[in-house]
């Protein structure tokens, strides 16, 4: 018996429609100043939002301790006060360092207090400076992102925006593709289980699924590097820090929803 | 070297005797599966949970064997029957690394 | 530093069975779970058909022994994993109905079975299937 034509286009047509779409029915949304939240699926979105099953509430529990902790030096609490007091502080990193002309984000800031309160040996990946990065996130929640050039210091803070804002612009790695190509362009569609979201900053720190760890903005942006097959910047690198001030002035004004979960 | 490994332990349920609630522990516990290699090509030594005791009251009411098909940071939640008097419920873990931990939260009946 | 003390308990581990926990590691087949013929009367699970991540994949069981019958332990098994046995909870108290969630760490697309040996010694077991689903970019962070 000869194969019907229509029934095998209706069959195909029928698994293609399986393919491409994964989970929700609704599209994906495609605006370009929406928070990473937008782009999580139901399952993820109700699991950042269930305190006691989340896990990013272990972090948050080890920074609240962490705080008030006073074993190596003084305690963040002897100097900051409560955490609370210091919620307009992520909103506005990265900064220029108070000496020179380096950008500093705010994990570099913990990291450096932490070498002046005794714990010598943090870095910003560190489980504890995750923890605490977390709690100052967290205060922050519902604050704009507000990151302005220091008073005095136009210039250098300029050259460094100006120079995240060519590097959000310029192909790289082996596959040859600029930040813009997918989060300005692309957003809302979709590559095998990711949805490619506008790349707005207000999330972090994340609890991305793959890593099965929270972690930085810097971490996610060396992942991105790694995406295109390019050679990842090293930790700490100017390039990075230029790159998150280009995206958190381009996301300026959106309010901070982190600490969140990621696929 | 001990760090301290966060673990919540918590209730959800109407907390009186004889009733069934759910209680819900997780555990920042990296589940590491001794199969991931590190960026100077060596394998990263196996680390799970290996052994958990969950005790009613001082009393052994569950045991559980994780293993690698764990996610890290296990999260598990089990029913506990409350006693006529209350009391607490305790969580204990034992990793390959010889680290122990637990957690514990009272059982505070409602009026 | 904790790396090398694991190695050498690691190494020392026949002598030191006792003091070092070891997991004994249990590997069976999907094969052999199909050859068991397990009833699955009594067994809900809730466990996602598409997963986003193998990394962490939620399973939700409610488990109600056959009447007159006790669960005394409950294995979950993921065949297609290096380590096929994810989980085993032993009930100290036997129950009638034992409900618990948690979260699984897949190699691949599989079925998950939760089995549960009952008072009587008997077994019964049901499966569930999941696709997960990779992620599109490489991550070398």
């Amino acid at each position: 018996m000869r194969p019907n034509p229509r029934g095998i286009g209706i069959r195909l047509g029928l698994l293609a429609a399986l393919l491409c779409g994964a989970a929700p029915a609704a599209p994906w949304p495609d605006n370009t100043k929406l928070s990473g939240n937008a782009f999580l699926p139901p399952g993820l979105l109700k699991l950042q939002g269930d305190v006691n099953n989340s896990p990013i509430t272990l972090w948050l529990d080890k920074g609240r301790a962490l705080w008030t902790d006073s074993s190596t030096g003084p305690s963040c609490q002897n100097c900051h006060g409560p955490a609370e007091s210091l919620k307009k502080s992520a909103a506005s990193f990265p900064r220029l360092a108070a000496k020179g002309q380096s950008l500093i984000d705010l994990e570099d800031q913990i990291v450096t207090c932490s070498a002046r309160t005794g714990r010598l040996n943090a870095r910003a990946e560190d489980d504890e400076v995750l923890a605490l990065s977390a709690v100052l996130h967290e205060a922050a929640r519902g604050q704009p992102i507000d990151v302005q050039a220091p008073p005095g210091q136009a210039a250098p803070w300029q050259a460094h925006l100006s120079h995240g804002a060519q590097l959000f612009t310029t192909r790289r790695g082996r596959i040859n593709l600029a930040c813009v190509h997918c989060h300005e362009q692309n957003v809302g569609r979709q590559m095998r289980a990711d949805v490619v979201s506008p790349g707005n900053p207000t999330g972090f720190p994340i609890y991305r699924m793959s890593w099965q760890r929270l972690g930085t903005l810097e971490r996610r942006l060396r992942a991105c590097y790694s995406g295109v097959q390019a050679v990842l910047p090293a930790v700490g690198a100017p390039d990075l820090r230029d790159l998150e001030l280009y995206l958190k002035v381009r996301a300026n004004g959106m309010p901070l929803d982190g600490p969140s979960i990621r696929r | 070297m001990a760090t301290n490994i966060p673990s919540r332990l918590t209730f959800a349920g109407a907390i009186r005797p004889g009733n069934t609630i759910e209680a819900r522990w997780i555990v920042g516990h990296p589940m590491e599966t001794g199969f991931r290699i590190d960026d100077a090509g060596q394998r990263i030594l196996r680390n799970v949970i290996t052994q958990v005791r969950v005790l009613l009251n001082g009393k052994l009411i569950l045991e559980l064997e994780p293993g690698t098909g764990m996610s890290a940071n296990p999260y598990l939640t089990f029913p506990v029957t409350v006693p006529l008097t209350g009391g607490s419920v305790r969580v204990e873990w034992l990793d390959d690394a010889g680290q122990r931990g637990s957690v514990q939260q009272l059982l505070l009946l409602e009026p | 530093m904790l790396a090398r003390r694991a190695c050498l308990a690691l190494a020392a581990a026949p002598f030191l069975a006792p003091l070092v926990a070891q997991a004994e590691v249990i590997n069976v087949s999907a094969a052999e779970l199909v050859a068991m013929h397990l009833k699955a009367d009594g067994i809900t699970l809730d466990f996602p058909s598409l997963a986003d991540t193998g990394a962490s994949v939620p399973l939700g069981a409610d488990i109600v022994a056959p009447a007159g019958q006790k669960i005394e332990s409950i294995e979950v098994f993921l065949p297609a994993n290096p380590n096929t046995r994810a989980l085993k909870l032993k009930l100290a108290e036997p129950l009638a109905h034992f409900v618990f969630t948690t979260r699984l760490r897949l190699a691949g697309s599989q079925d998950v079975w939760v089995v549960a040996t009952l008072s009587d010694g008997s077994r019964i077991g049901a499966r569930a299937p999941t696709v997960v689903t990779s992620s599109a970019c490489f991550d070398a962070s």
